[in-house]
């Protein structure tokens, strides 16, 4: 795949050095000559010095041509202007922008950003999982649907243990996936009865992630 | 009708003053409430302090009934990213962008911004006065 990765900054860094060693080509855009040098080095990629939503730099930078544009500048302003900058470019290309304000997110996408991710609620969510629950993680997000894949080990005296599937009163919004009971994989039925140690993977909407976590636990 | 400036910088204060003078009922942002001074009657203009690309505070002031938008602070992606949240988003009939490259004009006015390069006019008004003395 072909990526453009725009910013300054470790994030950029990282990313093209996780990218390249993938296999992907990738191009960096930053205005910092220093990370343009190291990229170079290090990666053996190509980098243009200059404004990342300057139409003629992202020309050079082969826009019209590339399958993803990844915006991790410094400011959601200018993610934002440099993905609909790419669209306006290259409709066909699948834009993802670093977003720092929560609150952007929903008008960001409506706008020019297929994929926002969200720094401060990603941080904020591990976080939160570290303080409130230990045994309860967050595996993923779908971002069409909105939706938490979440992962939990049944502790003793959790009002989930020893209960069959059907008879387990889960809140509505969430949807049980599988168990896993030591090596084994489980794909649970209305029958299966679910015991302390079980590690239950669920699908959840995010309101209902705290209510799931609580019957884990209790 | 009512409009809503972005910026109350040089640019920002006149413009924002040049409307009310038409009868325009005229809200400015800028995150320093400082730069309200520039107006040269401040109560007769709204000052909001506050980033003029934030959803909140664009509601605050009034972007839903909004006729006229113009993004004219001293920064290209802050212009572009309000220009961009006011047209897509709360629709805004009529949004003004200001650009600092030349270059870059005829992309967004195919966008359908109204866009000012205070760089290409200055260049322009500047020949016409080169050409009208060689006359």
């Amino acid at each position: 795949m072909y990526v453009i990765v725009c910013g300054t900054g470790q994030i950029a860094y990282n990313l093209t050095v996780d990218l390249t060693s993938r296999g992907h080509e990738v191009t960096v855009v930053s205005l910092d000559p220093e990370l343009c040098e190291h990229v170079k080095e290090r990666c053996k990629c190509s980098a243009i010095e200059g404004f990342s939503y300057d139409p003629k730099v992202l020309g050079d930078a082969g826009i019209e041509r590339a399958e993803t544009l990844v915006g991790c500048e410094l400011t959601d302003e200018e993610n934002l202007v440099v993905c609909h900058l790419a669209k306006v470019l290259n409709p066909s290309v699948r834009t993802v922008a670093l977003v720092r304000s929560p609150e952007n997110d929903e008008v960001y996408r409506e706008i020019a950003v297929d994929i926002p991710v969200n720094a401060t609620m990603t941080l904020v969510l591990a976080i939160e999982q570290k303080v409130t629950a230990a045994n309860v993680i967050a595996l993923g997000h779908l971002q069409r649907t909105n939706m938490d894949i979440i992962g939990g080990v049944i502790s003793e005296g959790s009002s989930l243990a020893d209960k069959s599937v059907g008879d387990l009163n889960l809140p509505p919004g969430v949807l049980l996936i599988s168990i896993v009971r030591g090596e084994e994989l489980i794909v649970p039925h209305g029958g299966t009865f679910l015991r302390p140690g079980d590690e239950i993977i669920a699908l959840a909407e995010p309101s209902k992630a705290p209510e799931l976590t609580s019957q884990l636990s209790l | 009708m009512k409009a809503i400036v972005v910026g109350c910088g040089r640019l920002g204060a006149i413009l924002a003053w040049r409307m009310v003078e038409q009868g325009l009922e005229v809200v400015v942002l800028d995150p320093d409430p400082g730069a309200f001074h520039r107006l040269s009657d401040p109560a007769r203009v709204r000052g909001i302090a506050g980033n003029g690309t934030h959803l909140q505070v664009l509601r605050e002031a009034g972007a839903e009934e909004c006729a006229v938008f113009a993004a004219v602070t001293n920064s290209n992606p802050i212009n572009i990213a309000a220009a961009l949240v006011a047209r897509k988003h709360f629709k805004v009939p009529k949004v003004l962008v200001r650009v600092s490259d030349p270059e870059r004009v005829g992309l967004y006015e195919q966008e359908g911004f109204h866009v000012v390069c205070p760089t290409d006019s200055a260049a322009k008004a500047a020949l016409a006065l080169v050409a009208s003395e060689q006359v």
